[in-house]
């Protein structure tokens, strides 16, 4: 068994045709951008090595700051209105219940949307003339707000659709990884006089720990790279209240065409999401199950 | 049943997986096979354009009769807008095959966000077309300066000269060459919803102070005074603009915009304190930082702002059919402020998109004509459609259907004494994104207009 | 039984009511693309269209040469899926499965990828495609796809190998069958619930990509639909109503793929597998 499953070419034949594709097209293009970080660079005339003074530079520079700030309280926001109730949904979806086909199409929609919908949507609802927030508002005699307009409120109103959108996302993740439990430990259970509950907390939720792993790791790296729906909706603003790093990365780059500067903001980017990336991976050990 | 197709659906699955596999390591192979074709002709473009640094300058002039294909990247993304430049453009674009016949244009448009991406990433690539679309000035210093745009000198005869209107080349030259041509002066003034000025009693104002009446007025009665699409950020630098023209003067705050005078006088700093005084008095309305421009002008369009401060590209939304205030809109010059060195014929906009040549192109002279003539093309029907001014000489034949606004602002502009560019494409790059940024938050109330004054002189030192 | 009615009906009401909400942003497309700009910006936002301006849908499907767009999209996406998934797959199980020491470099190696913020590689990437001689054609989009889906689809069909219990292979291995027959025969059949899932994660990455589409195509022949739509989108202004139109028409594609392919994830595991 060791032998067979130690084969090291066997590992090779598995391992190589992706590893090209990925060493050439997305791990080289990274280490340029390591060391596009270290210049002085407008994208177009001479490059000059400053070593580490970009990176010098973000720790000086307030937005830069508060997009970290933002994107941290984002990914906390995350798992919390994010992976909950997507694992209620995953947990009651899966137990054959009635439509079950209907509700996990129709949860999944907003994922299936492109960026500009959902940017489109929220726009008309948060805005601040028209918007239907506001006429919900007036129906009881409240003022209506700026909401993307006013610094202390744009962070609310934008991560708010963020988080929406997917949650059917991280449900079909969960709603796999619970299909792949198989049903005789269910009816075993059952017979046992098990309730829905106790299943859940007792039997699902403890065998498909490798598959919440995977949920909580997209969940946070996903927060920390967050670019889309943010851009459609503040591009950062106003006065960089919902900046986030990725914003904030690619206005360095292509509006002010400071690319040492935003790459070393993608630096930045990479190293945070491997710090958190390690710190799943430490607090959430999975063993191989054995049934 | 169910569980056969399920099978079969799976054995697809992997027996594509065998034949990937056994393809070997060549996961480039299977996405080349299938489009074998496609990287043929693409390669047989790609060749002619690698050899073509070493032809730079050597000109090949064409034999009779030899196609000669030039490459086009624009903004002017989709062929069905009735945006007057989209619609001249495209015109252009269509005459060219029967007036340079030997030359096949290939173009290809990209909505103007993902243009510049495009563009810089090309650039930065070093996989630029024969010719582009670009801003003049500050946006387009840096690749002068990098040598990647050819100077049209030699390519320019006397008759274009005669024919190109005094002061529209200005943000196209560096260092006394001249890279681009004109296109069309766009000027920004004052369109006021006369209708509502009426229902409303108010004075469509002549001086500053009746300027501010009206906004109290309108404030007064629940309508938002300027629409400001706050934010895109560089609306509200059209606002800081105008009234650093009539604090200043175009010519002292064109020095400032160039490095070389300070922002730190006292007529700047008033200028400042204006836009700062106007914005905390509800000018703009309640949300003008979440307002973005198309809900801007779509509140104007529809009557629920009074007056706007904008580039002529907005007659055609004005005019059109669909907008309830066709019709109603006039269009003023911005008032002069007591007290300031600018007067009523000092404007904000100019002369500042252009075509550009690529100075690695195969075909310099032709590329050169084709910049040449889709801008002189352009210049007369984009006026024709309503959009901007001409920016060169031209017959302009019937001109009864013409934009009534575009009609309105020659007849403003016919005395202009100076311009200042659009203060984004005049400083670009990095100082354009301060700038922006240091408008909104002199327009938040964030900081005093001295400070604002402060920090854009910054980036003069 | 009788006491567990009320909570179930509770239950459905709540089901019910998220359905609700998770639905509205098509039903919000929908009207939208029926809409003119007045109607949009601020006329009438959420509700139905006062008239129904079908004319949105003629502008959108034949202005624009949206039939070739849309075969360039499912050309590009189904390649990508297809390598994509069997690519991962073999890494996947190799890392989950096989007793290699460097397993755990090779897994934060691919998943590096997950963490790279894309514009800031889009220079890197255009440079390597220049080099190779691959801009403006197909695979100047579909082999970066590619290269992007897998760390997605490595990381999550490792969380789902893992899953799977020892013993199945064990008694294939017994049985004398090699480890390339174990994984295509064995293995690949049991994931076929999380390869239908991530192929529905890569199909949506793919079909809704913008950046690179834009910056690696030149030709318009090569143009895929959703980058073919946001050209529409004006300097100053933009027709909305048939904005919404053309998105309709691309999110009709993503309905019918997430259909066929969570239908998979539905029937689970094959039942008896496990035991084997």
């Amino acid at each position: 068994m060791d032998k067979i499953l130690g084969n090291k070419k066997a590992y090779f034949i598995f391992v190589f045709p992706a590893f090209v594709v990925y060493f050439i097209m997305a791990f080289i293009p990274i280490i340029i951008s390591g060391y596009y970080s270290t210049l002085e660079w407008n994208g177009i005339g001479e490059k000059l090595f400053v070593g580490f003074d970009n990176f010098i530079a973000l720790t000086k520079n307030d937005a830069f700051m508060s997009s970290v700030k933002n994107s941290l309280i984002l990914a906390v926001a995350s798992i919390i209105g994010q992976l909950i109730p997507a694992m209620f949904l995953a947990i009651i979806l899966s137990r054959n219940i009635k439509g079950e086909g209907i509700y996990r199409t129709v949860y999944f929609i907003p994922v299936l949307l492109s960026t500009v919908v959902i940017g489109q949507l929220f726009l008309k609802i948060y805005n601040a003339d028209y918007g239907a927030l506001n006429a919900f508002f007036g129906l009881f005699g409240l003022k209506g707000q700026d909401w993307l307009g006013n610094t202390k409120l744009v962070l609310g109103a934008a991560f708010f659709p963020i988080i929406w959108q997917y949650i059917g996302y991280h449900m079909l993740i969960l709603y796999t990884g619970i299909k792949g439990v198989p049903a005789e430990i269910y009816e075993a259970a059952q017979i046992d006089g098990a309730n829905e509950s106790q299943m859940a907390f007792q039997i699902t939720i403890p065998l498909i720990k490798s598959t919440m792993k995977v949920s909580l790791t997209f969940a946070v790296i996903g927060s920390l790279k967050l670019f889309d729906l943010i851009w459609v909706l503040t591009k950062g603003g106003p006065l960089h209240a919902s900046e986030v790093p990725s914003t904030l990365m690619y206005t360095t780059i292509f509006t002010r065409m400071e690319y040492g500067s935003g790459s070393a903001i993608a630096v930045f980017i990479v190293a945070e999401c491997l710090l958190f990336y390690f710190l799943i991976e430490k607090f959430f050990k999975v063993d191989n199950i054995t049934y | 049943m169910k569980r056969t197709a399920l099978k079969k659906a799976v054995g697809l699955l992997v027996s594509t997986a065998m034949i990937v596999s056994l393809a070997g390591c060549g996961s480039k192979d299977s996405g080349s096979s299938s489009a074998d074709s496609a990287q043929e002709s693409a390669q047989a473009q790609a060749e002619p354009e690698s050899s073509a640094e070493e032809d730079v300058g050597s000109q090949t002039e064409p034999g009779n009769g030899e196609q000669i294909t030039i490459t086009l990247w624009s903004q002017f993304s989709d062929p069905n807008s009735t945006d007057g430049n989209y619609v001249a453009f495209y015109n252009a674009l269509e005459s060219i095959k029967t007036d340079m016949p030997n030359v096949n244009v290939v173009h290809e448009g990209t909505e103007s966000e993902s243009y510049k991406v495009k563009l810089r990433t090309a650039m930065a690539g070093n996989e630029l077309p024969d010719v582009f679309f670009n801003w003049g000035a500050g946006t387009m210093a840096p690749y002068v300066e990098a040598g990647l745009v050819l100077s049209m000198d030699e390519y320019m005869t006397d008759e274009m000269k005669g024919k190109i209107l005094g002061g529209t080349l200005d943000n196209f030259t560096f260092d006394g060459k001249v890279y681009g041509y004109p296109y069309s002066v766009a000027v920004a003034s004052l369109y006021v919803n006369t209708e509502l000025f009426e229902q409303n009693n108010v004075k469509i104002p002549e001086t500053y102070d009746e300027f501010l009446t009206a906004v109290d007025a309108f404030k007064a009665a629940g309508i938002t005074p300027i629409s400001l699409g706050e934010r895109d950020l560089w609306p509200g630098l059209m606002i800081f603009g105008i009234h650093a023209i009539r604090m200043a003067g175009a010519a002292d705050f064109n020095a400032a915009l160039n490095g070389e005078a300070s922002y730190n006088t006292p007529e700047l700093v008033e200028a400042a304190k204006l836009v700062q005084e106007l914005a905390a008095r509800g000018g703009f309305g309640d949300s003008a930082m979440g307002t973005s421009e198309d809900d801007a002008v779509a509140a104007f369009k529809q009557g629920r702002a009074a007056m706007m401060f904008m580039g002529s590209w907005l007659n055609g939304d004005c005019e059109a059919d669909d907008a309830a205030v066709k019709g109603k809109i006039s269009v003023i010059k911005f008032p002069v402020i007591e007290g300031g060195k600018g007067t009523a014929d000092e404007f904000h906009g100019g002369s500042g998109e252009t075509f550009l040549v690529s100075s690695n192109t195969e075909h310099p002279a032709e590329a050169a004509a084709v910049a040449q003539y889709i801008c002189e093309k352009m210049s007369k029907d984009q006026y024709l459609a309503g959009s901007g001014m001409p920016a060169w000489e031209a017959d302009m034949g019937d001109t009864s259907e013409l934009n009534r606004l575009s009609q309105e602002i020659a007849d403003l502009t016919k005395d202009a004494t100076g311009y200042v560019y659009w203060l984004d494409s005049l400083t670009g790059g990095s100082a354009a994104d301060t700038l922006m940024n240091e408008i909104a938050n002199l327009i938040a109330g964030n900081e005093t207009p001295e400070e604002f004054c402060a920090n854009l002189q910054t980036l003069n030192e | 039984m009788k006491k567990t009615h009320i909570p179930k009906i509770l239950l459905q009401l709540v089901l019910i009511s998220f359905a609700a909400i998770q639905l509205y942003p098509l039903v919000f497309l929908f009207f939208f693309s029926l809409k003119d700009n007045n109607e949009i910006y601020g006329g009438n936002v959420m509700g139905l269209p006062r008239q129904f301006k079908w004319s949105n849908y003629e502008n959108a499907l034949f202005n624009a040469n949206v039939g070739n767009y849309l075969l360039n999209s499912i050309f590009v996406t189904l390649v990508v899926i297809l390598v994509s998934g069997v690519l991962a797959c073999m890494v996947s199980y190799a890392i989950a499965r096989m007793t290699v020491k460097i397993n755990g470099i090779v897994k934060i190696f691919f998943s590096l990828g997950l963490m790279i913020p894309l514009h800031a590689v889009l220079l890197p990437v255009f440079i390597m495609l220049k080099n190779m001689k691959m801009l403006d054609t197909y695979q100047a989009i579909i082999i970066p796809y590619i290269a992007f889906a897998l760390p997605m689809a490595i990381f999550f069909m490792i969380g789902f190998f893992q899953t799977l219990p020892k013993e199945l292979e064990e008694s294939a291995f017994l049985d004398g069958c090699s480890i390339y027959r174990t994984f295509f025969s064995i293995m690949l059949p049991l994931v076929r619930p999380a390869l239908a899932t991530i192929s529905v994660f890569t199909f949506l990455s793919t079909w809704n990509e913008m950046m690179f589409a834009i910056t690696f195509i030149n030709s318009e022949k090569y143009r895929t639909l959703t980058v073919g739509i946001m050209q529409m989108v004006g300097k100053y202004t933009t027709d909305w109503g048939t904005m919404g139109a053309g998105l309709m028409v691309a999110t009709v594609p993503t309905i019918v793929i997430y259909l066929l392919f969570s239908k998979q994830v539905q029937s689970g595991m094959v039942s008896g597998a496990v035991k084997g």
